[in-house]
């Protein structure tokens, strides 16, 4: 972390009358980081960094006579007084969480039904929590190092579990934790999901790019009212917001001399889900004589791939459905942009395909 | 006292302003009680 941000943390607690302390891990556990590295080499590379695993350390990093303390991940805001968080009680439970039962309900069956612990009976559906809010022992947890690592190896062992530090701790404490109420760690995607209009004395939750621009959104409100008022949020920022507009701007443009390029001396071909065809025909203005393809079975994608090949140098093929598979088409021996395009990059809000703002916040 | 944790990896520099603002949240809505006969302090930790 930069001399520069350390000042601006201690700034905003000064600002507040409390005191804020810098622990580096990495010199600290060094041996600890170092085999955690070696378990998780792909954690520099997804959007989750080592960073995660720091979590683990809090308990030897306090001093002595703290028995208890409070982590939250930095996507989250505190809309109600963390102190009726810090009140809670964990008798002789390691820590406290929310369940992703609860807290995700939308996007947990499915979440669940592929995670490795839950389908091999290591952790039970219903005790699967999110280690985005934590209330932990101290006391007990000081005592785990050991513990601690062998839930480390297990997970660096399977590749095929994602949320890596939560795996850790669900694998270690998912049939011995307090659960909390769901207000400690509400998901912004479910509140949005069932549109509330309101923000609730709660501690939100964003869990990852959950961030954007749109003021009309209260939970991207609720982020800037606060961001507006750090030290992070000055002439600089918008300096760096208009060049990131500006960037866009530019990449629009060249996307439009690239098409015309790309459609020289071609016609368009659709390959479309089945629902709303004639809106999908009507925002293309797609005329009589263009191919359409749509989806209504197995045999639609060898459909497409025919069709391409018939049609190789002569159509390009726009693809309108989300998730697809598109190494399928380069391994086949298509060229994206020139041979097929993705369709879905045309739409707009205006099409039910919201604009991704989320760049333009990580820019300022 | 209130202990919190954050933890941060920032090689760029430019992700602190979101722990910046979650940190921020939690002071605005915290109200400690007053100071009776000693100053009572919240402590806020980092990890980094």
């Amino acid at each position: 972390m930069t001399t520069e941000n350390c000042d601006k943390f201690s700034y905003v607690a000064g600002r507040y009358g409390q005191l804020v302390k810098f622990y580096n891990v990495e010199q600290l556990f060094a041996d600890k980081i170092e085999y955690i590295k070696k378990m998780f080499p792909q954690a520099s590379e997804t959007r989750f960094s080592i960073g995660m695993f720091y979590r683990f350390f809090i308990p030897y990093l306090l001093a002595a006579d703290i028995d208890k303390a409070i982590y939250l991940d930095s996507d989250t805001i505190v809309n109600l007084d963390i102190k009726e968080l810090w009140q809670v009680e964990l008798g002789d439970k390691p820590l406290a969480a929310a369940d992703e039962v609860r807290a995700d309900p939308f996007d947990h069956p499915s979440n669940a039904a592929s995670n490795y612990l839950v389908t091999n009976g290591f952790v039970d559906y219903n005790d699967y929590f999110n280690s985005g809010v934590l209330l932990i022992n101290i006391k007990i947890l000081r005592k785990e190092n050991e513990h601690l690592m062998d839930g480390v190896k297990f997970v660096g062992e399977h590749p095929q579990l994602i949320y890596l530090d939560q795996e850790v701790l669900n694998y270690l404490f998912s049939k011995n934790y307090l659960k909390l109420d769901e207000k400690f760690n509400a998901f912004v995607r479910k509140a949005r999901r069932l549109n509330e209009n309101l923000c609730y004395r709660r501690i939100y939750h964003f869990t990852g790019a959950g961030f954007g621009m749109d003021m009309r959104d209260l939970f991207n409100r609720l982020w800037m009212k606060y961001f507006a008022q750090t030290p992070w949020f000055d002439e600089e920022t918008i300096g760096r917001l208009y060049a990131s507009v500006q960037q866009l701007h530019v990449g629009f443009k060249q996307s439009m001399v690239n098409l015309t390029a790309l459609m020289s001396g071609k016609t368009r071909a659709f390959f479309v889900a089945p629902d709303n065809i004639d809106g999908f025909k009507n925002f293309f203005a797609v005329r009589a004589d263009e191919e359409i393809i749509t989806v209504d079975s197995q045999e639609s994608l060898n459909k497409l791939l025919d069709a391409m090949k018939r049609a190789r140098g002569k159509k390009v093929f726009f693809i309108m459905l989300p998730n697809f598979p598109f190494q399928i088409l380069t391994q086949a021996g298509f060229t994206p942009g020139k041979d097929f395009v993705n369709g879905l990059e045309f739409l707009s809000e205006a099409q039910g395909v919201p604009l991704n703002s989320y760049p333009l916040i990580q820019a300022m | 006292m209130i202990h919190v944790c954050y933890c941060l990896y920032d090689k760029t520099g430019r992700y602190s302003k979101f722990t910046g603002t979650a940190m921020l949240s939690m002071f605005e809505n915290h109200n400690p009680p007053p100071p009776r006969h000693q100053s009572r302090c919240t402590s806020f930790t980092t990890t980094r």
